[in-house]
């Protein structure tokens, strides 16, 4: 499959002529279009009809930096892997030139310095035929179009509404209006740090106290609930022993700090 | 109307979103395979003179246009799905052959750098997807090709795309080097 550059008429041009002056920005809009060093490099390859076995280094790399110059002259951003293969190329041309050692059976054979590249480009190659056959498939949506039947009852049916129900929806929630109440906060009457002083004053050390001794009956159920806040807490101070033979049996208090 | 294997295969197919395999079909109607693999011949027949085919994907059946009819949908629509860039196919060619893979063998493999644009494109088309990290320092995401891409592109599964891009690009490299030295 050979790369087409330009078609004038009839002509098929697959390089441009020698001679030809192309404006600069056709010349951009076709260097721009290649995918990197690698579609730069067997575009040359193919223009040159070169054997991608046996490639002419020294020629290769004098057209491919030919080419970066034109790029860079044309102000095309060129990504560091252009130049990165530019260097590596000119590698190659020089271990090319390096005279072979001499083969002998205890050597190995030395590596072709042009394997490596080879080998990519092949690579490459390769992938760039197959992305071509993938956008040559059929595609869903764009040739190929699922066909599909309406379902209805995938929707939940839908209940029975009536504007009676409606209306004595609404009365409902206006009377409940009524009745609704912003929640009050109160604040705390009873202190805790108070009863914990109090606690401490009424105490006598090593004598036990019922519990109830020590209650309020005006401060009623919240002064029983602070007193007990306060006993736990000197206990866990350890100012305080708290003693219950059994569960819901009289407490008894005693101080011991 | 009554209800046979035919009519319970084609309800099925027809309002599905996605291709529906057999064990889908089983599940569904409590028939058994011989019944449904008839249903499913009795159905490819009845609608073809509808401009439709029953065609088996990813190893599952869909009803769609049939392939002589696309233009007249095509018409209907009247606007195609964007052609894919030549980074966005490259880049698909190398998951779908050598999967699990990562960016970084990607990059070598085209040379240059894989705009994180051609990613993403792929990953919302829903074609893509990283499945698992490589074990090698820094944990590359690996990625992998979705039933989706199979369903998109006709293909019955895997194993298939991945044969035919191995035979395109072995013949790529052959013809490559034959069609170079002739001259």
């Amino acid at each position: 499959m050979s790369e087409v550059l330009a078609r004038v008429g009839d002509e098929i041009l697959e390089a441009p002529p020698e001679d030809l002056y192309i404006p600069p920005d056709a010349l951009r809009v076709m260097l721009n279009r290649f995918e990197g060093p690698l579609d730069l490099l067997l575009w040359l390859i193919r223009k040159n009809r070169f054997d991608i076995l046996d490639i002419p280094i020294a020629d290769i790399a004098r057209q491919y930096d030919h080419y970066i110059e034109l790029m860079q002259a044309l102000d095309i951003e060129l990504a560091a892997e252009y130049l990165f293969m530019a260097a590596w190329l000119a590698e190659i041309k020089s271990r090319m030139l390096l005279p072979k050692p001499e083969l002998d059976e205890l050597m190995p054979e030395t590596e072709d310095p042009r394997a490596e590249l080879m080998q990519r480009l092949l690579a490459y190659e390769g992938y760039r035929q197959a992305a071509q056959w993938l956008d040559s498939l059929n595609r869903t949506g764009r040739d190929i179009w699922p066909a599909q039947a309406w379902l209805d009852t995938f929707e939940e049916p839908q209940p029975d509404l009536s504007l009676n129900a409606l209306l004595s929806a609404m009365g409902h929630v206006a009377l409940r209006q009524q009745w609704h109440q912003a929640h009050a906060l109160v604040a705390e009457n009873i202190d805790l740090d108070d009863k914990l002083s109090l606690l401490k004053q009424r105490l006598p050390l090593n004598q036990p106290m019922p519990f109830e001794h020590l209650l309020d009956p005006a401060e009623g159920r919240l002064g029983v609930a602070v007193t007990f806040m306060a006993l736990l807490e000197l206990a866990r101070q350890k100012v305080i022993q708290v003693v219950q033979d059994q569960p819901f049996s009289p407490i008894t208090l005693v101080r011991i700090a | 109307m009554k209800s046979t294997p035919l009519s319970q295969v084609s309800a099925i197919l027809f309002a599905a979103e996605s291709p529906v395999d057999l064990a889908q079909l089983q599940q569904a109607t409590d028939l058994d395979a011989e019944t449904l693999h008839t249903a499913l011949n009795q159905l490819a027949e009845y609608v073809a003179p509808l401009g439709l085919e029953l065609v088996k994907v990813a190893e599952k059946w869909r009803i769609q246009v049939r392939a002589d009819h696309g233009q007249w949908v095509q018409r209907a629509v009247g606007k195609k799905a964007p052609r894919l860039s030549r980074a966005q196919l490259e880049t698909l060619a190398i998951i779908a052959h050598k999967q699990p893979v990562t960016r970084a063998e990607i990059e070598h493999i085209r040379g240059v750098a894989v705009a994180s644009g051609v990613l993403q494109a792929l990953q919302q088309y829903g074609w893509v997807r990283t499945h698992g990290h490589k074990a090698v320092p820094g944990r590359p995401a690996l990625w992998v090709t979705t039933p989706k891409l199979l369903e998109d592109l006709g293909l019955e599964n895997r194993a298939q795309l991945q044969q035919q891009l191995e035979q395109i690009i072995q013949q790529a490299q052959r013809t490559f080097h034959e069609e170079q030295t002739q001259h």
